[in-house]
């Protein structure tokens, strides 16, 4: 390692300790792109900063799942994903379908359910995970602050999907995004529509929403924003 | 390759250092697809590249202490196939060697033994050898027109005679002279006076060709798993104190670690045994994904273990024992932090697994099967073989289905007109279908124990849901087998 090298990484270090908001990890600085611009700019560095913990509120059936794990496949670059998958229903084939690189998955399935915060606060604390993603019903204020802590930690990015219920409780999280299905004009198995809205973001607005079309095409998950007229209204979830 | 599975789909080469700049000395069968070759090099591998406008080279450096050193762990796996197992004796060994004059006859024979060669090194492309010397068994397996070739026994000069005088294990140098001077073959070689050799080409030549003719004798050098390291305490009056206990592991584990260190070996399986004084024991095992000699993390696993315990009766005696692997060598940094991703999170999976136990951190594996519940398969990632399957990357075409699974699928009520289902009842609810796809019919043979015939249906509520239906052929009645989510 070069002198220059070695100073920049002395400086790096310095100002995690003295800037406690930066990520702690080496491996931390960068932003992470869901590979949808308008997605993008539901985050504060117009893609997910490392480090970031993102809460995805929804209820059955939405696509969150689909949505979420699209996402993460856009991730997996920066290193693997892990899946926390307390009630067995992880299907690896869909994910495939999703665009996940299935060589890249750690899938945890813990039987107690204290083991699973442990088991999500380990990997989140992992810099060589990049994605951790999890299914979360009830988390008390202090687990999810060591969530936060962990995420800060390890560097990589948590998401964290939580039932409908869960958007009126306090989170720690750095955005909180609600999700729910919209009605199509010609509806197909293959192609969905989902409503993407801010209802918390640390340092910046809410309220702001997107519609996103999901397109299971030949096992290719394609994410983009819908064309035309977006301004009908959601149904109720 | 199969430690970064990512890169089975990549054009990837290995380079070594070489007068002529960086030289290819392997490269991946996409990477030959492309025009790349062994002896290349890495500019014109990249030129070609352009050429094509395919995707960038993949860049291994030689690494010759790593290839040693997994080289020595396959010698050890090997030794199931023969007592005496070695590595050859190069700068840079790529063959292994086996001495099966005295084991042949216990697998039936030549052909079986190497199809279970075959069988224990499952994934890596392998060119097989058998001949009364080692020189000649090496020049068969190098330069052998079929990956596995077979001298007849005292048969193997004439096998020799046609092959190149490379095939001989000679510096390079002195191929390039005797192909210079016209001599190619080994029958070439084999028409000079003996005596005139060693002063016209060296005494290495001689002593070569006579290896390889079985004249003089050539002794493998047998690789041997390290026996186990242990610690062991034995308690003046018996102990059921946890702290004590705990504390005293540790202190052995670092005696094990001390020792392991100082034979240069790094650990990949600790046993540790604490024997009761009423005669049971509890039993405490760790097992790493990948050898380690790191104290704390080593310690970090045996207390994620240690936490599980009961102790019900007290403790006389503490052995620990720890399995050895060969020590990977690798480059320090001046940063904890700047350890290679692969190790953090193999060191995860390491956590997870002595925690939660090895059955639940796992990896999925496809399988083209019409069942949803039997198209993969998860298994245990500290137990898994190295190799990974290819079938994750299968052209089976991805069908339709939901990321949430229900295992077993769950009965549900439904209301059907027309074989389709237009009310769904479930999670305590009433849901009105507003629009379903299908019916797609899975039907299994008679050859499977539980035969299935189902017609599926993917369904969207009024409020937006899908969800994935399934009337069973058989009775009629409908389940609920996943949710599109």
């Amino acid at each position: 390692m070069s002198g220059d090298e070695t100073y920049r990484r002395l400086q790096r270090k310095l100002a995690r300790i003295s800037k406690p908001g930066v990520p702690r990890s080496g491996a931390a600085e960068g932003v992470l792109r869901t590979g949808v611009a308008s997605l993008d700019r539901f985050f504060a560095a117009c893609g997910i900063q490392r480090g970031s913990l993102v809460e995805w509120v929804a209820g059955e059936g939405s696509g969150v799942r689909v949505l979420t794990l699209a996402i993460a496949s856009r991730l997996q670059h920066a290193g693997a994903l892990a899946v926390i998958d307390q009630r067995g229903e992880f299907y690896p084939p869909a994910a495939k379908s999703a665009g996940v690189n299935l060589d890249q998955v750690i899938v945890v399935r813990p039987e107690v359910g204290r083991n699973v915060l442990w088991s999500l606060e380990q990997s989140l604390r992992c810099p060589g995970v990049a994605v951790t993603w999890c299914c979360v019903r009830e988390i008390d204020d202090r687990s999810f602050r060591r969530l936060k802590l962990a995420t800060e930690s390890g560097g990589g990015v948590g998401f964290l999907v939580r039932p409908w219920q869960a958007r009126q409780g306090v989170s720690w999280a750095d955005v909180r995004l609600l999700v729910r299905s919209e009605a199509l004009p010609n509806p197909g198995p293959l192609q969905r529509r989902v409503h993407v809205e801010v209802l918390y973001r640390r340092g910046g607005r809410s309220n702001e929403s997107v519609e996103v079309d999901i397109y299971d095409d030949q096992g290719v998950m394609r994410l983009a924003a819908p064309m035309g007229d977006t301004t009908r209204h959601g149904r109720a979830s | 390759m199969g430690e970064r599975p990512e890169l089975k789909q990549r054009s990837v080469v290995l380079v070594r250092e070489s007068p002529r700049g960086e030289m290819i000395v392997a490269c991946s069968d996409r990477a030959s697809a492309r025009g790349v070759a062994v002896g290349m090099t890495l500019a014109e591998a990249r030129s070609l590249r352009k050429e094509s406008r395919g995707h960038s080279l993949v860049v291994l450096r030689e690494n010759r202490q790593s290839a040693r050193t997994a080289l020595i762990r396959l010698a050890w796996t090997c030794q199931s196939c023969s007592p005496c197992v070695g590595v050859e004796e190069a700068d840079a060994p790529e063959s292994l060697l086996l001495d099966i004059s005295s084991c042949a006859h216990l697998f039936g024979g030549e052909e079986p033994l190497l199809q279970q060669v075959q069988e224990t090194l499952q994934g890596f492309t392998l060119r097989l050898g058998v001949a009364d010397a080692i020189g000649a068994a090496w020049a068969l397996a190098h330069y052998g027109q079929r990956n596995v070739a077979v001298a007849p026994p005292e048969k193997h000069h004439a096998a020799l005679r046609d092959f190149p005088v490379d095939a001989l294990r000679i510096a390079p140098k002195t191929a390039a002279l005797l192909h210079r001077l016209g001599i190619d073959r080994i029958a070439d070689l084999q028409k000079l006076p003996r005596q005139s050799i060693p002063s016209r080409f060296g005494e290495e030549l001689l002593r070569r060709l006579d290896q390889a003719t079985g004249r003089r004798p050539e002794l493998i050098t047998p690789e041997t798993p390290p026996s186990p390291v242990e610690a062991e305490r034995e308690f003046e009056y018996p102990v059921d104190n946890l702290s004590t206990l705990e504390s005293v592991l540790l202190s052995l584990l670092r005696q094990v670690v001390a020792e392991s260190r100082r034979r240069r070996l790094s650990i990949r399986r600790i046993d540790c045994r604490l024997r009761c004084e009423s005669g049971g024991e509890h039993k405490v095992a760790v097992e790493l994904l990948r050898p380690s000699l790191s104290e704390e993390h080593l310690c970090q696993l045996l207390k994620l273990q240690w936490e599980r315990i009961q102790i019900s009766r007290p403790v006389i005696t503490i052995d620990v024992a720890a399995q050895l692997a060969p020590l990977v060598m690798e480059q320090t940094s001046l940063f904890d932090d700047n350890l290679s991703s692969d190790t953090r999170v193999a060191e995860l999976i390491d956590r997870l697994s002595n925690r939660l136990g090895v059955d639940a951190v796992l990896r999925a594996t496809l399988f083209p099967d019409a069942q949803p519940e039997f198209a993969y398969r998860l298994e245990s990632l500290l137990h898994a073989r190295r190799m990974r399957d290819a079938s994750n990357r299968s052209s089976c075409k991805p069908l339709h289905r939901p990321l949430c699974l229900l295992q077993p699928p769950v009965a549900v009520r439904v209301v059907s007109a027309d074989a389709r289902p237009c009310r769904l009842y479930w999670s305590q609810r009433e849901h009105h279908v507003v629009c379903s796809w299908g019916p797609e019919r899975i039907s299994t043979g008679w050859w499977r124990r539980h035969p299935v015939r189902r017609d599926y249906y993917s369904i969207e509520t009024r409020e937006g849901a899908r969800y994935w239906l399934f009337r069973s052929g058989n009775a009629g009645d409908w389940f609920l087998h996943g949710v599109f989510e």
